[in-house]
Protein backbone atom coordinates (compact mmCIF):
# COMPACT_ATOMS: atom_id res chain seq x y z
CA UNK A 1 0.00 0.00 0.00
CA UNK A 2 1.25 3.82 -0.86
CA UNK A 3 1.44 6.06 1.78
CA UNK A 4 -0.56 8.75 -0.36
CA UNK A 5 -3.70 7.57 -0.54
CA UNK A 6 -5.94 9.60 -2.82
CA UNK A 7 -7.60 9.23 -6.19
CA UNK A 8 -9.03 6.57 -8.07
CA UNK A 9 -7.32 3.89 -7.79
CA UNK A 10 -8.48 3.55 -4.18
CA UNK A 11 -11.45 0.64 -3.54
CA UNK A 12 -10.32 -0.55 -0.39
CA UNK A 13 -8.13 0.89 2.29
CA UNK A 14 -7.30 -2.48 4.30
CA UNK A 15 -5.98 -1.00 7.50
CA UNK A 16 -4.71 -2.91 10.30
CA UNK A 17 -1.79 -2.68 13.30
CA UNK A 18 1.03 -3.81 10.55
CA UNK A 19 0.90 -1.77 7.87
CA UNK A 20 -1.00 0.81 9.31
CA UNK A 21 2.24 3.44 9.67
CA UNK A 22 0.89 5.37 6.80
CA UNK A 23 -2.52 6.42 8.88
CA UNK A 24 -0.11 7.13 11.96
CA UNK A 25 2.19 9.23 10.51
CA UNK A 26 -0.43 11.42 9.01
CA UNK A 27 -3.08 11.22 11.01
CA UNK A 28 -5.46 11.60 7.83
CA UNK A 29 -7.03 10.55 4.77
CA UNK A 30 -8.88 11.74 2.28
CA UNK A 31 -11.16 9.68 0.19
CA UNK A 32 -12.36 11.23 -2.89
CA UNK A 33 -12.37 10.87 -6.57
CA UNK A 34 -13.49 7.25 -6.93
CA UNK A 35 -16.23 7.62 -8.95
CA UNK A 36 -18.73 6.69 -6.66
CA UNK A 37 -17.79 3.50 -6.03
CA UNK A 38 -17.85 2.25 -1.96
CA UNK A 39 -14.73 1.52 -0.19
CA UNK A 40 -14.10 -0.54 2.38
CA UNK A 41 -12.27 -0.07 5.73
CA UNK A 42 -10.30 -1.99 7.81
CA UNK A 43 -9.05 -1.04 10.78
CA UNK A 44 -7.66 -2.94 13.96
CA UNK A 45 -5.36 -1.82 17.22
CA UNK A 46 -5.70 1.74 16.22
CA UNK A 47 -7.19 4.89 17.42
CA UNK A 48 -5.83 7.47 15.56
CA UNK A 49 -7.51 7.43 12.35
CA UNK A 50 -8.77 10.39 10.82
CA UNK A 51 -11.06 9.79 7.37
CA UNK A 52 -12.45 12.47 5.66
CA UNK A 53 -14.87 11.26 3.11
CA UNK A 54 -16.21 13.72 0.73
CA UNK A 55 -19.13 12.30 0.21
CA UNK A 56 -18.21 8.26 -0.97
CA UNK A 57 -20.12 5.73 0.05
CA UNK A 58 -17.95 3.35 2.55
CA UNK A 59 -18.42 0.44 4.80
CA UNK A 60 -15.93 1.04 7.72
CA UNK A 61 -14.87 -2.12 9.74
CA UNK A 62 -13.81 -2.02 13.14
CA UNK A 63 -11.63 -4.50 15.00
CA UNK A 64 -10.48 -5.19 18.53
CA UNK A 65 -9.20 -1.68 20.08
CA UNK A 66 -9.50 0.37 16.96
CA UNK A 67 -11.12 3.68 16.72
CA UNK A 68 -11.45 5.95 13.57
CA UNK A 69 -12.62 9.87 13.50
CA UNK A 70 -15.02 10.09 10.22
CA UNK A 71 -15.48 13.63 9.01
CA UNK A 72 -18.79 13.52 6.14
CA UNK A 73 -18.81 16.33 4.16
CA UNK A 74 -21.74 17.05 1.49
CA UNK A 75 -21.44 19.95 -0.48
CA UNK A 76 -22.52 20.74 -3.49
CA UNK A 77 -23.75 17.77 -5.39
CA UNK A 78 -27.01 17.75 -7.28
CA UNK A 79 -28.25 14.78 -6.17
CA UNK A 80 -25.99 12.12 -4.23
CA UNK A 81 -26.99 9.74 -1.93
CA UNK A 82 -23.89 8.99 0.71
CA UNK A 83 -24.52 5.69 2.56
CA UNK A 84 -22.29 4.75 4.93
CA UNK A 85 -22.21 1.73 7.30
CA UNK A 86 -20.01 1.06 10.28
CA UNK A 87 -19.35 -2.17 11.72
CA UNK A 88 -18.03 -2.33 15.38
CA UNK A 89 -16.93 -6.17 15.79
CA UNK A 90 -14.14 -5.68 18.62
CA UNK A 91 -14.76 -4.93 21.68
CA UNK A 92 -12.66 -1.39 22.99
CA UNK A 93 -13.82 0.53 19.76
CA UNK A 94 -14.67 4.23 19.49
CA UNK A 95 -16.33 5.46 16.60
CA UNK A 96 -16.72 8.98 16.17
CA UNK A 97 -18.88 10.79 13.15
CA UNK A 98 -19.14 14.54 12.57
CA UNK A 99 -21.33 15.00 9.40
CA UNK A 100 -22.51 18.13 7.93
CA UNK A 101 -24.13 19.24 4.21
CA UNK A 102 -25.47 21.62 2.92
CA UNK A 103 -28.21 21.16 0.05
CA UNK A 104 -28.79 24.25 -2.27
CA UNK A 105 -30.94 25.31 -5.32
CA UNK A 106 -32.84 22.03 -5.94
CA UNK A 107 -30.46 19.66 -4.69
CA UNK A 108 -31.59 16.47 -3.38
CA UNK A 109 -28.96 15.18 -0.46
CA UNK A 110 -29.44 11.89 1.29
CA UNK A 111 -27.24 10.98 3.79
CA UNK A 112 -27.88 7.06 5.14
CA UNK A 113 -25.81 5.59 7.72
CA UNK A 114 -25.72 2.43 10.16
CA UNK A 115 -24.20 1.83 13.17
CA UNK A 116 -23.66 -1.76 13.98
CA UNK A 117 -22.76 -2.79 17.24
CA UNK A 118 -21.99 -6.44 17.52
CA UNK A 119 -19.54 -6.54 20.31
CA UNK A 120 -19.28 -5.21 24.08
CA UNK A 121 -17.82 -1.93 25.18
CA UNK A 122 -17.75 0.30 22.30
CA UNK A 123 -18.34 3.73 21.98
CA UNK A 124 -20.27 5.68 18.86
CA UNK A 125 -20.59 8.91 18.46
CA UNK A 126 -22.35 10.59 15.71
CA UNK A 127 -23.01 14.27 14.91
CA UNK A 128 -24.79 14.92 11.84
CA UNK A 129 -25.24 18.37 10.83
CA UNK A 130 -27.65 19.37 7.80
CA UNK A 131 -28.36 22.60 6.21
CA UNK A 132 -31.08 23.56 4.32
CA UNK A 133 -31.53 26.93 1.52
CA UNK A 134 -33.76 27.22 -1.35
CA UNK A 135 -35.82 24.51 -2.41
CA UNK A 136 -33.78 21.73 -1.58
CA UNK A 137 -34.42 18.28 -0.29
CA UNK A 138 -32.33 16.70 2.57
CA UNK A 139 -32.80 13.37 3.83
CA UNK A 140 -31.15 11.85 6.87
CA UNK A 141 -31.56 8.04 8.07
CA UNK A 142 -29.61 7.18 10.89
CA UNK A 143 -29.66 3.17 12.42
CA UNK A 144 -28.09 2.68 15.24
CA UNK A 145 -28.48 -0.92 14.92
CA UNK A 146 -27.11 -3.20 18.57
CA UNK A 147 -26.63 -6.92 18.81
CA UNK A 148 -27.57 -9.20 21.13
CA UNK A 149 -23.84 -9.79 23.09
CA UNK A 150 -23.14 -6.31 22.61
CA UNK A 151 -23.42 -5.38 26.73
CA UNK A 152 -22.09 -2.29 27.95
CA UNK A 153 -21.83 -0.11 24.27
CA UNK A 154 -22.15 3.21 24.91
CA UNK A 155 -24.27 4.81 21.36
CA UNK A 156 -24.95 8.29 21.24
CA UNK A 157 -26.39 10.60 17.80
CA UNK A 158 -27.51 13.58 18.01
CA UNK A 159 -28.82 15.43 14.62
CA UNK A 160 -29.25 18.96 14.01
CA UNK A 161 -30.70 20.76 10.86
CA UNK A 162 -30.44 24.27 10.27
CA UNK A 163 -33.52 25.56 7.75
CA UNK A 164 -32.33 28.67 5.75
CA UNK A 165 -35.48 28.68 3.66
CA UNK A 166 -39.11 28.13 3.39
CA UNK A 167 -39.16 25.88 0.22
CA UNK A 168 -36.84 23.68 1.90
CA UNK A 169 -37.06 20.03 3.10
CA UNK A 170 -35.19 18.28 5.50
CA UNK A 171 -36.37 15.06 6.60
CA UNK A 172 -34.53 13.40 9.50
CA UNK A 173 -35.08 9.59 10.84
CA UNK A 174 -32.83 8.92 13.56
CA UNK A 175 -33.58 5.06 14.48
CA UNK A 176 -32.50 2.73 17.36
CA UNK A 177 -32.52 -0.77 17.76
CA UNK A 178 -31.08 -2.53 20.44
CA UNK A 179 -31.48 -6.01 21.27
CA UNK A 180 -28.97 -5.97 24.27
CA UNK A 181 -28.74 -5.20 27.93
CA UNK A 182 -27.17 -2.70 29.87
CA UNK A 183 -26.38 -0.55 27.30
CA UNK A 184 -26.40 3.20 27.18
CA UNK A 185 -28.25 4.87 24.10
CA UNK A 186 -29.63 8.25 23.38
CA UNK A 187 -30.55 10.46 19.88
CA UNK A 188 -32.01 13.37 19.26
CA UNK A 189 -33.00 15.20 16.39
CA UNK A 190 -33.71 18.89 16.27
CA UNK A 191 -34.64 21.48 12.95
CA UNK A 192 -34.69 25.02 13.89
CA UNK A 193 -34.56 27.83 11.14
CA UNK A 194 -31.60 31.34 12.70
CA UNK A 195 -32.38 32.18 15.57
CA UNK A 196 -34.30 35.65 15.75
CA UNK A 197 -32.87 36.15 19.23
CA UNK A 198 -29.24 35.30 18.52
CA UNK A 199 -29.60 38.17 15.30
CA UNK A 200 -31.08 40.85 17.10
CA UNK A 201 -28.27 40.61 19.76
CA UNK A 202 -25.63 41.10 17.14
CA UNK A 203 -27.37 43.51 15.23
CA UNK A 204 -27.70 45.60 18.30
CA UNK A 205 -24.02 45.25 18.85
CA UNK A 206 -23.80 47.23 15.04
CA UNK A 207 -23.00 44.05 13.25
CA UNK A 208 -25.83 44.05 9.70
CA UNK A 209 -28.71 41.49 9.19
CA UNK A 210 -26.72 39.67 6.55
CA UNK A 211 -23.18 39.45 8.12
CA UNK A 212 -25.56 38.58 11.60
CA UNK A 213 -26.84 35.67 9.75
CA UNK A 214 -23.67 34.51 8.42
CA UNK A 215 -21.76 34.76 11.66
CA UNK A 216 -24.39 32.16 12.78
CA UNK A 217 -24.56 29.85 9.71
CA UNK A 218 -20.67 29.59 10.40
CA UNK A 219 -21.35 28.88 13.59
CA UNK A 220 -23.50 26.34 12.91
CA UNK A 221 -20.82 24.53 10.60
CA UNK A 222 -17.66 25.31 12.45
CA UNK A 223 -17.96 22.46 14.62
CA UNK A 224 -17.59 20.05 11.82
CA UNK A 225 -15.08 21.51 10.73
CA UNK A 226 -12.60 22.74 13.41
CA UNK A 227 -12.68 19.43 14.19
CA UNK A 228 -10.37 18.02 11.01
CA UNK A 229 -7.29 17.61 12.94
CA UNK A 230 -5.37 17.77 9.11
CA UNK A 231 -4.34 21.09 9.12
CA UNK A 232 -4.25 21.91 5.32
CA UNK A 233 -7.82 19.80 4.42
CA UNK A 234 -9.28 21.53 7.16
CA UNK A 235 -8.72 24.84 5.79
CA UNK A 236 -9.63 23.44 2.27
CA UNK A 237 -12.71 22.47 3.26
CA UNK A 238 -13.42 25.92 5.49
CA UNK A 239 -12.67 27.98 2.29
CA UNK A 240 -14.66 25.39 0.24
CA UNK A 241 -17.59 26.09 2.75
CA UNK A 242 -17.53 29.78 3.26
CA UNK A 243 -17.58 30.64 -0.45
CA UNK A 244 -20.36 28.38 -0.16
CA UNK A 245 -21.83 30.83 2.63
CA UNK A 246 -20.96 33.98 1.21
CA UNK A 247 -23.38 33.04 -2.20
CA UNK A 248 -26.34 32.37 0.04
CA UNK B 1 -29.35 63.35 24.03
CA UNK B 2 -32.48 61.23 23.94
CA UNK B 3 -36.46 62.59 23.99
CA UNK B 4 -39.10 59.99 24.19
CA UNK B 5 -42.33 61.74 23.30
CA UNK B 6 -45.50 59.72 24.62
CA UNK B 7 -44.31 56.75 23.24
CA UNK B 8 -46.69 53.68 23.19
CA UNK B 9 -45.92 50.63 21.93
CA UNK B 10 -47.90 46.79 21.53
CA UNK B 11 -47.04 43.14 20.84
CA UNK B 12 -49.56 41.15 19.46
CA UNK B 13 -52.31 43.70 19.31
CA UNK B 14 -51.40 44.15 23.36
CA UNK B 15 -50.62 47.78 24.74
CA UNK B 16 -47.57 47.30 26.45
CA UNK B 17 -45.93 50.93 26.77
CA UNK B 18 -49.20 53.50 27.40
CA UNK B 19 -47.66 56.54 26.86
CA UNK B 20 -43.83 57.14 28.14
CA UNK B 21 -41.90 60.62 28.20
CA UNK B 22 -38.37 60.79 28.79
CA UNK B 23 -35.22 63.24 28.18
CA UNK B 24 -32.05 62.07 28.75
CA UNK B 25 -29.37 64.53 28.31
CA UNK B 26 -25.26 64.06 28.17
CA UNK B 27 -23.73 63.02 31.36
CA UNK B 28 -26.57 62.27 33.22
CA UNK B 29 -27.72 58.67 34.51
CA UNK B 30 -31.40 57.70 35.05
CA UNK B 31 -32.66 55.25 37.00
CA UNK B 32 -35.56 53.50 36.00
CA UNK B 33 -37.49 51.23 38.48
CA UNK B 34 -40.77 49.27 38.81
CA UNK B 35 -42.28 45.90 39.56
CA UNK B 36 -42.77 43.14 37.19
CA UNK B 37 -44.09 43.16 34.38
CA UNK B 38 -44.20 47.04 34.13
CA UNK B 39 -42.65 47.41 30.88
CA UNK B 40 -39.27 48.16 31.48
CA UNK B 41 -37.51 45.34 29.53
CA UNK B 42 -40.41 46.40 26.70
CA UNK B 43 -39.46 49.94 26.84
CA UNK B 44 -35.71 48.84 26.32
CA UNK B 45 -36.35 46.87 23.45
CA UNK B 46 -38.20 49.16 21.68
CA UNK B 47 -35.71 51.67 21.62
CA UNK B 48 -33.18 49.28 20.39
CA UNK B 49 -35.69 48.43 17.40
CA UNK B 50 -36.81 45.21 18.84
CA UNK B 51 -39.30 44.44 15.73
CA UNK B 52 -41.73 41.56 18.18
CA UNK B 53 -43.02 45.39 19.53
CA UNK B 54 -45.02 47.68 17.44
CA UNK B 55 -44.70 51.72 17.90
CA UNK B 56 -48.46 52.65 17.77
CA UNK B 57 -48.11 56.26 18.84
CA UNK B 58 -45.25 58.85 19.90
CA UNK B 59 -41.81 59.90 18.66
CA UNK B 60 -38.54 59.33 19.86
CA UNK B 61 -35.36 61.40 18.75
CA UNK B 62 -31.79 59.99 19.70
CA UNK B 63 -28.64 63.05 18.76
CA UNK B 64 -31.26 64.78 16.72
CA UNK B 65 -32.46 62.13 14.50
CA UNK B 66 -35.35 60.10 14.42
CA UNK B 67 -34.74 56.71 16.19
CA UNK B 68 -37.58 54.86 15.18
CA UNK B 69 -36.91 55.13 11.48
CA UNK B 70 -33.32 53.46 11.97
CA UNK B 71 -32.76 49.60 11.58
CA UNK B 72 -31.27 48.06 14.73
CA UNK B 73 -27.29 47.95 13.59
CA UNK B 74 -27.44 51.91 12.85
CA UNK B 75 -29.25 52.61 16.31
CA UNK B 76 -25.63 51.00 17.40
CA UNK B 77 -23.56 52.60 14.87
CA UNK B 78 -25.10 55.95 16.18
CA UNK B 79 -24.11 54.97 19.86
CA UNK B 80 -27.02 52.93 21.45
CA UNK B 81 -26.29 50.36 23.58
CA UNK B 82 -28.48 47.87 25.30
CA UNK B 83 -27.16 45.70 28.39
CA UNK B 84 -29.84 42.53 27.79
CA UNK B 85 -31.67 41.35 30.82
CA UNK B 86 -30.87 37.92 29.17
CA UNK B 87 -27.97 37.64 26.72
CA UNK B 88 -28.32 34.81 24.44
CA UNK B 89 -25.54 32.65 23.90
CA UNK B 90 -24.35 32.05 20.31
CA UNK B 91 -22.85 29.07 19.76
CA UNK B 92 -20.32 28.29 17.19
CA UNK B 93 -19.42 32.35 16.83
CA UNK B 94 -16.47 33.63 19.26
CA UNK B 95 -16.48 36.35 21.33
CA UNK B 96 -12.90 37.59 19.45
CA UNK B 97 -15.19 37.29 15.99
CA UNK B 98 -18.38 39.25 16.91
CA UNK B 99 -16.44 41.61 19.07
CA UNK B 100 -14.36 42.78 16.05
CA UNK B 101 -17.04 42.27 13.43
CA UNK B 102 -19.04 45.06 16.07
CA UNK B 103 -16.59 47.04 16.15
CA UNK B 104 -14.86 47.52 12.73
CA UNK B 105 -18.64 47.39 11.47
CA UNK B 106 -19.05 50.58 13.64
CA UNK B 107 -15.82 52.16 12.51
CA UNK B 108 -16.95 51.69 9.23
CA UNK B 109 -19.96 53.73 9.85
CA UNK B 110 -18.21 56.55 11.06
CA UNK B 111 -16.01 56.26 8.01
CA UNK B 112 -12.30 55.07 9.85
CA UNK B 113 -10.52 51.94 9.00
CA UNK B 114 -10.86 48.48 10.73
CA UNK B 115 -9.25 48.34 14.11
CA UNK B 116 -5.78 46.79 13.22
CA UNK B 117 -5.24 42.91 15.06
CA UNK B 118 -2.66 44.05 17.84
CA UNK B 119 -5.17 46.96 18.77
CA UNK B 120 -7.62 44.84 19.18
CA UNK B 121 -6.05 42.64 21.47
CA UNK B 122 -4.75 45.81 23.42
CA UNK B 123 -8.05 46.76 23.64
CA UNK B 124 -9.43 43.62 25.03
CA UNK B 125 -7.02 43.19 27.06
CA UNK B 126 -7.66 46.86 28.73
CA UNK B 127 -11.60 46.38 28.60
CA UNK B 128 -11.07 42.93 30.21
CA UNK B 129 -9.69 44.28 33.10
CA UNK B 130 -12.38 46.58 33.97
CA UNK B 131 -14.88 44.33 34.49
CA UNK B 132 -12.58 41.23 36.00
CA UNK B 133 -13.78 39.22 33.41
CA UNK B 134 -11.63 35.58 32.87
CA UNK B 135 -9.45 35.97 29.50
CA UNK B 136 -10.70 32.33 28.94
CA UNK B 137 -14.24 33.46 28.66
CA UNK B 138 -13.34 35.95 25.96
CA UNK B 139 -11.90 33.18 23.77
CA UNK B 140 -15.22 31.00 24.33
CA UNK B 141 -18.35 31.48 21.66
CA UNK B 142 -20.45 34.29 22.61
CA UNK B 143 -22.26 33.38 25.81
CA UNK B 144 -21.52 30.01 25.93
CA UNK B 145 -21.93 28.62 29.03
CA UNK B 146 -21.44 31.50 30.57
CA UNK B 147 -22.70 31.78 34.70
CA UNK B 148 -25.48 34.24 34.93
CA UNK B 149 -22.69 36.56 36.42
CA UNK B 150 -20.50 35.96 33.81
CA UNK B 151 -23.40 36.70 31.04
CA UNK B 152 -23.83 40.13 33.19
CA UNK B 153 -19.95 41.18 33.22
CA UNK B 154 -19.69 40.36 29.33
CA UNK B 155 -22.41 43.03 28.80
CA UNK B 156 -20.50 45.65 30.58
CA UNK B 157 -17.37 44.22 29.02
CA UNK B 158 -18.78 45.20 25.09
CA UNK B 159 -20.61 48.06 26.15
CA UNK B 160 -16.24 49.32 27.43
CA UNK B 161 -15.24 47.86 24.24
CA UNK B 162 -17.87 49.36 22.01
CA UNK B 163 -17.92 52.62 24.13
CA UNK B 164 -21.54 53.71 23.18
CA UNK B 165 -22.98 57.12 24.32
CA UNK B 166 -26.20 56.17 25.17
CA UNK B 167 -25.87 52.90 27.50
CA UNK B 168 -29.00 51.18 28.53
CA UNK B 169 -28.58 48.56 30.97
CA UNK B 170 -31.50 45.83 31.78
CA UNK B 171 -31.39 44.38 35.10
CA UNK B 172 -27.58 44.22 35.20
CA UNK B 173 -27.71 43.94 38.74
CA UNK B 174 -30.30 40.87 39.13
CA UNK B 175 -28.41 37.88 39.87
CA UNK B 176 -25.21 39.04 40.73
CA UNK B 177 -23.68 38.90 44.58
CA UNK B 178 -22.19 41.71 45.90
CA UNK B 179 -18.74 41.18 44.83
CA UNK B 180 -19.92 40.77 41.09
CA UNK B 181 -22.33 43.76 41.54
CA UNK B 182 -19.48 46.04 42.74
CA UNK B 183 -17.64 44.88 39.83
CA UNK B 184 -20.06 46.02 37.22
CA UNK B 185 -20.88 49.13 39.01
CA UNK B 186 -17.26 49.89 38.83
CA UNK B 187 -17.15 49.17 35.08
CA UNK B 188 -20.18 52.03 34.46
CA UNK B 189 -18.73 54.60 36.69
CA UNK B 190 -15.23 53.89 34.91
CA UNK B 191 -16.77 54.57 31.28
CA UNK B 192 -18.97 57.12 32.37
CA UNK B 193 -18.05 60.60 30.51
CA UNK B 194 -19.55 64.04 30.25
CA UNK B 195 -20.57 62.95 26.51
CA UNK B 196 -22.28 60.05 27.39
CA UNK B 197 -25.56 58.99 29.26
CA UNK B 198 -26.97 56.24 31.05
CA UNK B 199 -30.21 54.62 31.48
CA UNK B 200 -30.21 51.62 34.43
CA UNK B 201 -33.16 49.39 34.56
CA UNK B 202 -33.17 47.65 37.98
CA UNK B 203 -35.88 46.86 40.64
CA UNK B 204 -33.01 46.99 43.93
CA UNK B 205 -32.12 49.95 45.06
CA UNK B 206 -29.17 47.93 45.59
CA UNK B 207 -27.38 48.98 42.35
CA UNK B 208 -28.08 52.26 42.85
CA UNK B 209 -25.85 52.39 46.14
CA UNK B 210 -22.68 51.81 44.03
CA UNK B 211 -24.11 53.58 40.38
CA UNK B 212 -25.63 56.91 41.50
CA UNK B 213 -28.25 57.92 39.75
CA UNK B 214 -29.41 61.80 38.45
CA UNK B 215 -32.88 60.80 38.38
CA UNK B 216 -35.31 57.96 39.46
CA UNK B 217 -38.30 57.00 37.25
CA UNK B 218 -41.03 54.73 38.79
CA UNK B 219 -42.69 52.67 35.42
CA UNK B 220 -45.46 51.25 36.55
CA UNK B 221 -48.49 49.50 33.77
CA UNK B 222 -46.98 51.24 30.83
CA UNK B 223 -46.50 54.96 31.97
CA UNK B 224 -43.44 56.79 34.34
CA UNK B 225 -45.47 57.63 37.58
CA UNK B 226 -43.15 59.52 39.04
CA UNK B 227 -39.50 60.98 38.81
CA UNK B 228 -37.84 62.42 41.27
CA UNK B 229 -33.91 62.67 42.54
CA UNK B 230 -32.11 59.50 44.12
CA UNK B 231 -33.79 60.05 46.92
CA UNK B 232 -36.72 58.22 45.57
CA UNK B 233 -34.82 55.05 45.52
CA UNK B 234 -34.33 54.79 48.90
CA UNK B 235 -37.75 55.49 49.87
CA UNK B 236 -39.03 52.44 47.64
CA UNK B 237 -36.47 50.18 48.90
CA UNK B 238 -37.82 51.39 52.60
CA UNK B 239 -41.56 51.65 51.47
CA UNK B 240 -42.04 49.57 48.55
CA UNK B 241 -44.14 50.39 45.31
CA UNK B 242 -47.74 50.45 46.51
CA UNK B 243 -48.22 53.55 48.14
CA UNK B 244 -47.12 55.40 45.44
CA UNK B 245 -49.18 53.14 42.98
CA UNK B 246 -52.52 53.68 45.36
CA UNK B 247 -51.24 57.80 45.07
CA UNK B 248 -50.72 57.24 41.37
CA UNK B 249 -54.13 55.84 40.72
CA UNK B 250 -56.05 58.50 43.55
CA UNK B 251 -54.98 60.92 41.40
N1 LIG C 1 -42.51 38.73 23.86
C1 LIG C 1 -43.61 39.03 24.55
N2 LIG C 1 -44.80 38.50 24.20
C2 LIG C 1 -45.93 38.79 24.90
N3 LIG C 1 -45.96 39.60 25.97
C3 LIG C 1 -44.81 40.15 26.35
C4 LIG C 1 -43.57 39.90 25.68
N4 LIG C 1 -42.59 40.59 26.30
C5 LIG C 1 -43.19 41.22 27.32
N5 LIG C 1 -44.51 40.97 27.36
C6 LIG C 1 -45.46 41.48 28.35
O1 LIG C 1 -45.27 42.86 28.51
C7 LIG C 1 -45.39 43.24 29.86
C8 LIG C 1 -44.14 43.98 30.28
O2 LIG C 1 -43.04 43.08 30.29
P1 LIG C 1 -41.55 43.57 30.50
O3 LIG C 1 -41.31 44.74 29.61
O4 LIG C 1 -40.67 42.42 30.35
O5 LIG C 1 -41.62 44.06 32.01
P2 LIG C 1 -40.45 44.35 33.06
O6 LIG C 1 -39.17 44.35 32.32
O7 LIG C 1 -40.80 45.67 33.63
O8 LIG C 1 -40.52 43.27 34.08
C9 LIG C 1 -45.63 41.98 30.66
O9 LIG C 1 -47.01 41.88 30.94
C10 LIG C 1 -45.20 40.87 29.72
O10 LIG C 1 -45.98 39.73 29.92
MG1 LIG D 1 -37.45 43.16 32.54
Amino acid sequence: MSSVISGSTIKTLQIDAKNSFEISQDGCYQLAGTNNKKIDIYITKDKNVEIVDLSIDCSIHLHLDSGVNLKMISLKYKVSNTIYEVFINGAGVDFNLDSISIAQADDNIGIYSTVHHTMPNSQSYQYIKCIGTDSSTTTFEGKVHILKGAGGTNAYQQNKNLMLSDEATILARPWLEVYADDVKCSHGSTTGMLSEDEIFYMRQRGIPLKSAQKLQIEGFILGVTQKISNESLREKISKIIFKIIEKL
Amino acid sequence: MLYINNLHASIEEREILKGINLTVNKGEVHAIMGPNGSGKSTLASVLAGKEKFTVTEGTVIFESQNLLDMPIEKRAHEGLFLGFQYPVEIPGVSMANFLKSAINEQRTYRGEAPISASDFLKKMREKSAIVDIDPKLISRSVNEGFSGGEKKRNEIFQMAMLNPKLSILDETDSGLDIDALRVVANGVTHLKSSDNATIVITHYQRLLDYIVPDFVHVLYNGRIIRSAGKELALELEERGYDWLIKECENE
